[in-house]
C-alpha cells in the first residue's frame, strides 16, 4: 500500500485544508471522545449533583412555606450565591481545565496531537462539547430554581434571564479555563483563585474590577432580562457586559489555538 | 538502505558541537528522516548535543541509558518538542509546528496510557478517523488484525495486559500506514514471550519498507532486532552504523562476570585454563571472572561446569550495565 492511496483522496494538503464534510467529520470524533471522557469521569457527577442542589434546595423552601414567593432575600441567596456565585464557575473550571487537560495528564493527548489536523479543530471540538455540557448543566438548574422560587409573568422572566445569563457565563468561564490549561499546568488553582479572590473579594470592593469579573456578565444579563429598562448602578452595563463576554471568548479561543500549535510534550519524562 | 552518519564517522566525541557550529549544511535530498544538527536544552540543561544523522529503510534502535536524551530525540522527531538548535525533518520537511507530517508518521509513545474506555478496535478506529482515511472500520480491522489482536479487538482496553495494550498503541500507529514508525522503549514492562511477538511483528514492518527508529536502554533487544543502532550517551551521537561493529567494539573490553557455585575453588580451576578467560579472583566467597569473549564464555561455562561436577547457582555479568558500555565507547 502507498501511503497517499490509503488516505482519503478528498483529504490530502496541508492539515486543516480538507474539505468541510472531512473537517466537520474530525470535529465530530474529536468532540465524541471528549464527551465520553468527559461525563465518564466521577467529577461530573458531583456537577450533576451540584447542579441538582439549587433546585433542591428551591423546591424545599417553598415546600417548608418559610419563603412567600418572590421573597427577595431568600432569591438572591440561592440564585445568586448558589447559582451564579458557585455553581457556574465551578463547572466551567472543572469542564474548561478537563476538556483538554485530562488527556494531557493521562498521557493519551498524544494520540489526537500526532495527527494531520488542524489545532483550532481541535479546539472548537473540545469547546464545543464542554461549553455545550456546562450550558446543559448550569442553564436548566437556573431556570428550574429560578421558575420555583418566584413563579408569575416577573417570576417566569427572572427564571429565563438567569438561563440565559448562566448560559453566557458558563460559555465564558469554560473558554478562559480552557486557554488557561494550555498555558499553565496550574490552571485549575488559578482558576480557584479568579474565582475566589478575584470575583468573590475584589470585585466587590473595587468597581473597577468589574469589567474583568465573568460573574458581573452573568448579572448584567439576567437583571436585564428580567426587568428589563431597570437601570442598576451596582450592576455592568448589559451591552458592555455582552461585549466584554464576547471579547473574553474569542481572545481565549485565539489563545488557546496558538497554545496548541505550539504545545510541547515529553519534556520532563527523559 | 542503512543509516549514515552526516558526522563524522567516527566514535565518542564526534558529534562534537564545536565542530559543527556555523557549518553551511543541507537537508539530505530523498531520507526519510533527518536530524541536522539538533540540539535541546532545557534551561541550562543541554539533553540533546548538536546531533545529526539520517535514516532510511528498516529497524534502527535508539540506544542509550536512561535520561541518555532518547526520548526528546524521538519526541522532537514527532513534532511534539521544538529544536532548540538545528532541523529535524520528515521527508524534507521540518516536523516542528507542521501537522502535515502526521500523515507519514506513526509515533507508539512510551506512556501506556491509552483511552481505556475504548475498546481496541474502537482505539485503532479513533486513530483512523483522526486521520480522516476513507474507511476507518476497514483500516482498524486491518491494523488490529496486523498487531494480532483481532480475538480482543472488542474488549475495553483497560482489561488488556500490558502487552497487549503495547500492541493497541502500535495498532492505532499503524493504522494509516505511515512510512515511519517511531516507537519509544516499545518492550517495557513485556514479558519475553511478548517481547518475540513485538521482535517479529517490527521485523515484518520493516520488510515491508517501513523506517522504524525505536529505542531501548537494552543492548540485547537492539542485538536482536536492528540491524543499526544510534548510540546516545549524554545527549550526544556516541556511535552509530552497523551493530556487529559497535558490538565488537564493546567485545574488545573484558567483561566481567560473578559466580556462586557448589565449588567456586574448583571451578575457578577448571575457568582458568579455559581460552576465553584471562582471570579469575575468589573474593569473599564470589568467583568473579575477566573474559575476552562475553557470548563464548557464556556458552562454554555450563558445560565446564558440568564436566568438572561443580553445580552453578548464580551467574550474573558485573560491569554489563549499559552506561559502563557507554562509558567505554565515549573514552575510545
Amino acid at each position: 500500500m502507498s501511503i497517499p492511496a490509503t488516505h482519503d483522496p478528498a483529504g490530502p494538503g496541508p492539515a486543516g485544508s480538507g474539505p468541510a464534510a472531512s473537517r466537520g467529520s474530525v470535529i465530530a470524533t474529536i468532540a465524541a471522545l471528549t464527551a465520553r471522557s468527559l461525563l465518564g469521569r466521577r467529577r461530573s457527577l458531583l456537577l450533576v449533583l451540584l447542579a441538582i442542589l439549587p433546585v433542591a434546595i428551591a423546591f424545599l423552601v417553598r415546600l417548608s412555606g418559610r419563603a412567600t414567593a418572590g421573597d427577595e432575600e431568600v432569591t438572591t441567596a440561592v440564585m445568586d450565591r448558589l447559582v451564579v456565585t458557585t455553581l457556574v464557575p465551578i463547572v466551567g473550571l472543572v469542564f474548561g481545565t478537563a476538556a483538554l487537560g485530562a488527556e494531557l495528564e493521562d498521557g493519551t493527548a498524544v494520540f489526537l496531537l500526532v495527527k494531520p489536523i488542524g489545532r483550532a479543530q481541535i479546539v472548537i471540538a473540545k469547546l464545543v462539547v464542554a461549553v455545550g455540557l456546562s450550558v446543559a448543566l448550569v442553564a436548566p438548574a437556573a431556570f428550574i430554581a429560578g421558575a420555583i422560587l418566584a413563579p408569575g409573568g416577573t417570576g417566569l422572566a427572572g427564571a429565563i434571564g438567569a438561563a440565559a445569563g448562566t448560559a453566557v457565563g458558563a460559555t465564558v468561564y469554560v473558554t478562559v479555563f480552557f486557554a488557561l490549561r494550555l498555558v499553565t499546568g496550574r490552571a485549575l488553582a488559578i482558576g480557584l483563585v479568579y474565582i475566589l479572590v478575584w470575583e468573590g473579594v475584589l470585585a466587590g470592593l473595587l468597581e473597577g474590577t468589574r469589567v474583568l469579573s465573568i460573574r458581573q456578565y452573568t448579572l448584567a444579563i439576567s437583571a436585564a432580562i428580567a426587568q428589563p429598562g431597570v437601570v442598576d448602578p451596582d450592576r455592568l452595563d448589559v451591552r458592555a457586559a455582552v461585549v466584554l463576554a464576547a471579547i473574553a471568548v474569542i481572545v481565549a479561543t485565539v489563545i488557546a489555538v496558538r497554545r496548541l500549535s505550539t504545545f510541547q510534550i515529553g519534556q520532563a519524562d527523559d | 538502505m542503512s543509516p549514515r552518519t552526516e558526522v563524522p564517522p567516527g566514535w565518542g566525541a564526534a558529534a562534537d558541537a564545536a565542530a559543527g557550529r556555523g557549518r553551511p549544511r543541507e537537508l539530505t535530498p530523498g531520507a526519510a528522516v533527518e536530524l541536522l544538527g539538533v540540539s535541546r536544552w532545557y534551561g541550562n540543561v543541554v539533553a540533546v548535543n548538536d546531533i545529526s544523522f539520517t535514516l532510511g529503510g528498516g529497524v534502527t534502535g535508539l540506544l542509550g541509558p536512561n535520561g541518555a536524551g532518547k526520548s526528546t530525540i524521538l519526541h522532537m522527531l514527532a513534532g511534539l518538542l521544538r529544536p532548540s538548535d538545528g532541523v529535524v525533518a520528515i521527508h524534507g520537511t521540518p516536523s516542528w509546528r507542521n501537522p502535515a507530517v502526521y500523515r507519514d508518521i506513526g509515533l507508539v509513545p512510551e506512556r501506556e496510557s491509552v483511552h481505556s474506555f475504548l475498546t481496541g478496535f474502537e482505539f485503532a478506529r479513533l486513530n483512523a478517523r483522526l486521520q480522516r482515511l476513507p474507511d476507518p472500520d476497514a483500516a482498524a480491522r486491518r491494523a488490529i488484525a496486523t498487531v494480532g489482536l483481532t480475538d480482543a479487538a472488542d474488549r475495553a482496553v483497560g482489561t488488556y495486559s500490558k502487552g497487549m495494550r503495547q500492541r493497541a498503541k502500535i495498532a492505532g500507529a499503524l493504522v494509516h500506514d505511515p512510512s515511519i514508525l517511531l516507537l519509544d522503549e516499545p518492550f517495557n514492562g513485556m514479558d519475553p514471550r511478548q517481547r518475540l511477538q513485538m521482535m517479529e511483528l517490527l521485523g515484518r514492518m520493516a520488510d515491508e519498507g517501513r523506517v522504524i527508529l525505536f529505542s531501548s536502554h537494552i543492548l540485547e533487544e537492539v542485538e536482536r532486532l536492528a540491524q543499526n543502532v544510534l548510540v546516545i550517551v549524554s545527549g550526544r551521537l556516541a556511535a552509530a552504523g552497523d551493530f556487529r561493529e559497535i558490538r565488537r567494539l564493546m567485545t574488545d573490553r573484558p567483561h566481567t562476570f560473578t559466580i556462586r557455585s557448589s565449588d567456586d575453588r574448583r571451578l575457578a580451576a577448571i575457568l582458568v585454563g579455559h581460552p576465553s578467560v584471562f582471570g579469575v579472583q575468589l573474593d569473599g566467597g564470589r568467583l568473579a571472572v575477566r573474559t575476552s569473549d562475553y557470548v563464548g564464555f557464556a556458552r562454554a561455562l555450563p558445560g565446564l561446569a558440568r564436566d568438572g561436577r561443580v553445580s552453578l547457582l548464580d551467574l550474573r555479568p558485573t560491569d554489563e550495565d549499559l552506561e559502563s558500555v557507554f562509558g567505554y565507547l565515549v573514552q575510545r
